[in-house]
């Protein structure tokens, strides 16, 4: 060992304190630099591996096409693999069941052959193959393999129903989704279809592979995929990309590397201000070691070289351990998510890969290195620089521009804390921006994360209460008149006895109602000229409450539209489409199954989304001299610990009810909780690894505030400041940090997360839909910020003590 | 007249076995009210630690140290700094001032801590005897050597202790500035009544003293 490396090892060894906090924060950057790196790199390849399980194997569908097209594209050589599907019908139920024709090749390329359970895909004309789920729904419990079932199926709306005898060929694996959507797939065999429609009339959706041969790059596939169905015959609007599988068998990851960069990038940042921190402090604190080398004779690459080795040496240690660590972490986290996500899904599990790379793992060892050597340049420089005069007499507060200072009549704890602060400016200011930076981005992300409201976004499908039931209609069923909401509303279905029922049920609470109207377009005399579409009767809240959600409304309030009997569209993003436009006149016909009322208004606006074609106001209603009929929608609410009963209940007041469905807000919040529970789940493991950074940086500005001021400290307590005082006076110091922080922490990530949440919203990232400030998190941070400081003081002070003051009067002696 | 300062068989012993070395051996010595001690003795020959003790900056290994009747090593941590607060003035030899706040604010700083009220009247005539009025705004480190000690001086005098403790105050100073301390400090005394013991290794300012004791490896040699 030479002079230098043998300088370095008993610098490191003497600073112990130093050193063991080096060490922790280079195994804490080793740590989470791994976690970020396996987890980025695991991520890709396990997004490239399962993608074909997750979203199928087909690069896009043509959907609409005849069979001429499909002959088209199979004389084509850039198609492979083209499957088929086709609609078969619908089936007469409660629930939304539909029937399905596919070939093989679809069963493969959509992985459907993945779910199956047991037996076979349909062969015969009488096979049928769905979930256990499907034949509950048609009311048949505990099937077998070769049961008959029958049902009720037409082809479309133009035509009628006809019962059908079918037997089970074979059974598939229930997915989550579907049962909670309430929506059922059956599917039949391909002679089944061609017997059910006539040659001319059969329209396919075909899946398909393109030749490996084809130049195809996820940016451009929509355009190639148009582009060939032209060629074909198709309109290109009949052209649909399976963007996820492209995007992850094309796409090289560029999002997932570029998102854990921009993370890696913090952890990074904030490692190289906290280990240039401790660094810079133990330098100062030794700078007449140093100048005395120097004096020596040392060269100035010599005292480099010393700064520069203490550094790699802890890095060494450092390095190598939170590698391990992190790859531990990495490992079971990694494991643990594939489990969460594989007990959401049904059908085939996600196959496991190996999240570990030699070159990811060698890039993270040679990132940690050169971390701590961007955070010791500044303090080789100061060394370096030294002049060994000076160094023989550095004091840190040389640099002091202010010589004098008012001061206070009486100085007491509080005095004393405030002098040290605004004496240290400098420190204070660099502790309170560091600290409160790394809260910063918990700031942002709680904005982010605490809006995700799972709550809001099933309220947007049950609107109040706990349960809907709501009427289940069609607007232009020529074959099924009586399908149609004018005939539907004549049967007073959801009438005031069905009303004063549900109230009466056990437990139930509160029970609302909305009305519904159909609209028949008419001329000046009074005849029908267009389909007929459904109108939306609002009382003022509910008035308010879509026109919150968006849409074109103006300032248009509920008394207005009332007064001046205005009608709004319902769909805004379609108004135009449809050939409305705002203050037209439109002339209806209304009615609400009892009385017809002819009904001229106004389009004053147009909601985001109402549920129904148009909305009028209760009031308009009213003077329309409609009755209490016509309700369209039971909202019914009950306690939580009532809710098996009540369904139960409201379940069999609605058994013999035909166009009737009862939608749980249970379900809704199951269905919305499903889809962010991954985003949520990716968020918090974030916001756990920031908590971390900043709990690091936390504990190393507080260690080195008091540290340096060790002798300080010693005389303060020579001249009679009690245990008591000292650990008032840190904590009152920690108390103005942590507001300091807070506030940064604050100003600068609440307008940033707000900043966030719009651009969120604009993406339509899952269930960002109203502004809550998240006041919540932001009062977890605070109080942990506040109990870390009071411990730490705590702590510290207690330790401080452990040396006696007499060692540390004589500290810089 | 009235004894101020009395140790009992005071020892400072540290390590054990072999390496067993006594700092402070036996001391027996008493200090009277309004007397001058100078204690003289070689580098390492244990009058620091001896004087530590006096303070309770130190504890012993054996033996008592009583002030003014009191036994200073039979309070508990927190009752002691309030007693060195109130009855004990420091004054060391590196000032150790509180660099971040002012003169006089490092002046009143004891009696703030201990919640009592400054008698202006008295600390300005401190601080006058000491002549440091143009000073008080200054932070510590903005003045000279001997300046600061004047202040440390006065720090020590302002709460008015029972007993003053300077460990070689002239030890950072150059020789004309020491004896300008050492005047101010022995007027001081004087003037405020006060009873001062004082380390050193200079002979000249022992001489001025009204009692010299001797040590030498830990042992009071001559009185």
């Amino acid at each position: 060992m030479n002079t230098i490396t043998g300088l370095a090892v008993n610098n490191d060894k003497k600073n112990k304190t130093r050193s063991i906090l080096i060490i922790v924060s280079i195994i804490l950057t080793t740590m989470l630099l791994t976690i970020i790196a396996t987890f980025c790199y695991g991520v890709i390849k396990s997004n490239r591996t399962n993608t074909e399980q997750l979203y199928g194997s087909y690069y896009g569908t043509y959907k609409g096409i005849n069979e001429e097209q499909i002959q088209e594209m199979e004389l084509r050589s850039e198609f492979t693999d083209i499957g088929k599907m086709a609609f078969v019908g619908e089936v007469i139920n409660k629930s939304d069941i539909s029937l399905y024709y596919a070939d093989k090749t679809t069963y493969e390329l959509t992985n459907l052959s993945e779910y199956l359970d047991e037996g076979a895909f349909p062969e015969n004309e009488d096979e049928i193959i769905a979930e256990k789920s499907f034949f509950e729904a048609l009311g048949y419990d505990n099937l077998q393999i070769g049961d008959k079932i029958s049902l009720n199926s037409r082809k479309d709306s133009d035509s009628t129903y006809e019962k059908k005898e079918l037997v089970i060929s074979g059974l598939l694996k229930e997915s989550v989704a579907e049962t909670t959507k309430k929506t059922y797939v059956g599917y039949v065999s391909e002679e089944y279809y061609e017997n059910q429609v006539a040659a001319n009339k059969r329209y396919y959706s075909v899946y398909f592979r393109l030749n490996d041969s084809v130049d195809i790059t996820s940016d451009e596939a929509e355009d190639l995929l148009k582009e060939l169905a032209i060629k074909c015959g198709i309109s290109e609007k009949k052209v649909s990309v399976n963007d996820y599988y492209l995007m992850w068998s094309l796409d090289p990851g560029m999002e997932t590397i570029l998102g854990g960069l921009l993370i890696a990038f913090c952890v990074i940042i904030f490692s190289v201000i906290v280990i240039y921190n401790i660094f810079q402090v133990g330098i100062v604190q030794k700078i007449q070691e140093y100048g005395k080398l120097k004096a020596l004779g040392a060269t100035k690459k010599q005292l480099k070289r010393v700064v520069m080795i203490e550094g790699m040496l802890l890095s060494g240690i450092g390095v190598p351990v939170g590698l391990i660590i992190g790859c531990i972490l990495s490992k079971f986290t990694f494991s643990w998510l594939m489990e969460q996500s594989n007990s959401l899904r049904a059908g085939a599990d996600l196959i496991e890969v190996s999240i570990f790379s030699v070159p990811v793992l060698i890039l993270v060892v040679v990132v940690s290195f050169l971390t701590v050597y961007l955070a010791i340049r500044k303090p080789m420089k100061t060394v370096a620089g030294i002049s060994p005069v000076e160094a023989m007499r550095y004091q840190e507060n040389t640099s002091r521009k202010r010589s004098l200072r008012k001061g206070k009549k009486v100085v007491g704890v509080k005095e004393m804390t405030l002098a040290s602060l605004s004496a240290n400016r400098k420190r204070t200011i660099v502790t309170v921006c560091t600290m409160g930076l790394s809260c910063v981005l918990f700031v942002v992300i709680a904005n982010f994360v605490g809006n995700m409201d799972n709550e809001y976004d099933a309220r947007k499908s049950v609107e109040y209460g706990q349960f809907l039931i709501r009427l289940d209609y069609s607007l232009n069923d020529t074959a099924y008149p009586e399908n149609n909401l004018d005939s539907i509303l004549k049967e007073n279905l959801l009438g005031t006895d069905l009303v004063t029922k549900i109230k009466q049920i056990d437990g139930v609470t509160d029970v609302r109602t909305r009305k519904v109207l159909a609209l028949k377009e008419t001329d000046e005399t009074g005849q029908e000229t267009g389909n007929m579409s459904s109108v939306a009767v609002l009382n003022e809240e509910d008035f308010n409450n879509f026109k919150s959600r968006g849409g074109n409304m103006g300032t248009l309030d509920y008394d207005t539209a009332s007064e001046e009997n205005g009608i709004l569209y319902g769909w805004s993003h379609f108004m135009e489409d449809y050939g409305y436009s705002l203050n037209q006149n439109i002339l209806t016909q209304l009615e609400n199954g009892i009385s017809q009322v002819s009904f001229t208004g106004t389009i004053q606006g147009s909601f985001g989304n109402c549920d129904q074609d148009w909305g009028i106001t209760e009031d308009t209603y009213k003077k329309l001299g409609f009755t209490e009929d016509g309700i369209g929608y039971i909202w019914v609410d009950c306690e939580e610990n009532n809710l098996t009963t009540v369904q139960k209940e409201l379940k069999e007041l609605l058994t013999d009810k035909e166009h009737v469905e009862l939608e749980t807000y249970q379900d809704a919040l199951k269905t919305s909780q499903f889809s962010t529970r991954m985003m949520k789940m990716a968020s918090y493991t974030l916001l756990a690894i920031l908590g971390i950074i900043g709990f690091m940086n936390m504990t190393n500005t507080l260690i080195v505030s008091i540290i340096t001021r060790k002798q300080e400290i010693g005389v303060l307590q020579a001249i009679g400041m009690t245990n008591q005082q000292l650990n008032r006076m840190f904590q009152m110091e920690g108390f103005v940090f942590t507001i300091g922080t807070v506030i940064v922490a604050m100003a600068v990530g609440i307008p940033a997360g707000y900043a966030m949440f719009c651009y969120g919203k604009s993406q339509s990232w899952i269930g960002l839909n109203i502004y809550h400030f998240p006041l919540l998190e932001i009062v977890i941070m605070i109080a942990v910020i506040t109990i870390l400081q009071i411990v730490l003081s705590f702590v510290l002070s207690r330790n401080i003590r452990k040396e006696s003051l007499i060692e540390r009067i004589r500290y810089q002696e | 007249m009235e004894t101020i300062l009395r140790t009992e068989n005071l020892y400072k012993t540290y390590g054990s076995g072999q390496t067993k070395v006594n700092a402070v051996e036996n001391v027996n010595i008493s200090i009277e009210q309004g007397e001058f001690v100078a204690i003289v003795g070689k580098s390492g020959s244990g009058k620091s630690t001896l004087l530590h003790m006096f303070g309770g900056l130190d504890t012993p290994s054996k033996g008592n140290v009583y002030i003014k009747n009191q036994n200073i090593f039979k309070l508990k941590e927190d009752e002691l700094a309030v007693f060195r607060r109130r009855k004990i003035g420091f004054v060391f030899q590196t000032f150790n001032l509180v660099s971040s706040i002012n003169v006089w604010e490092n002046i009143v700083l004891p009696i703030g801590l201990d919640g009592k009220k400054v008698d202006e009247t008295f600390v300005k005539d401190i601080i006058k005897t000491l002549g440091l009025e143009q000073k008080l705004h200054n932070f510590p480190n903005t003045l000279s050597g001997g300046q600061q000690q004047r202040v440390a001086i006065a720090r020590a005098l302002a709460s008015k202790p029972d007993i003053l403790l300077a460990d070689e105050p002239t030890g950072n100073l150059d020789s004309k500035t020491s004896d300008e301390v050492i005047g101010f400090l022995k007027m001081s005394a004087q003037k405020y009544g006060q009873t001062l013991v004082m380390i050193t290794h200079d002979e000249d300012i022992a001489q001025i003293a009204d009692r010299t004791i001797l040590i030498e490896d830990g042992k009071v040699v001559e009185q």
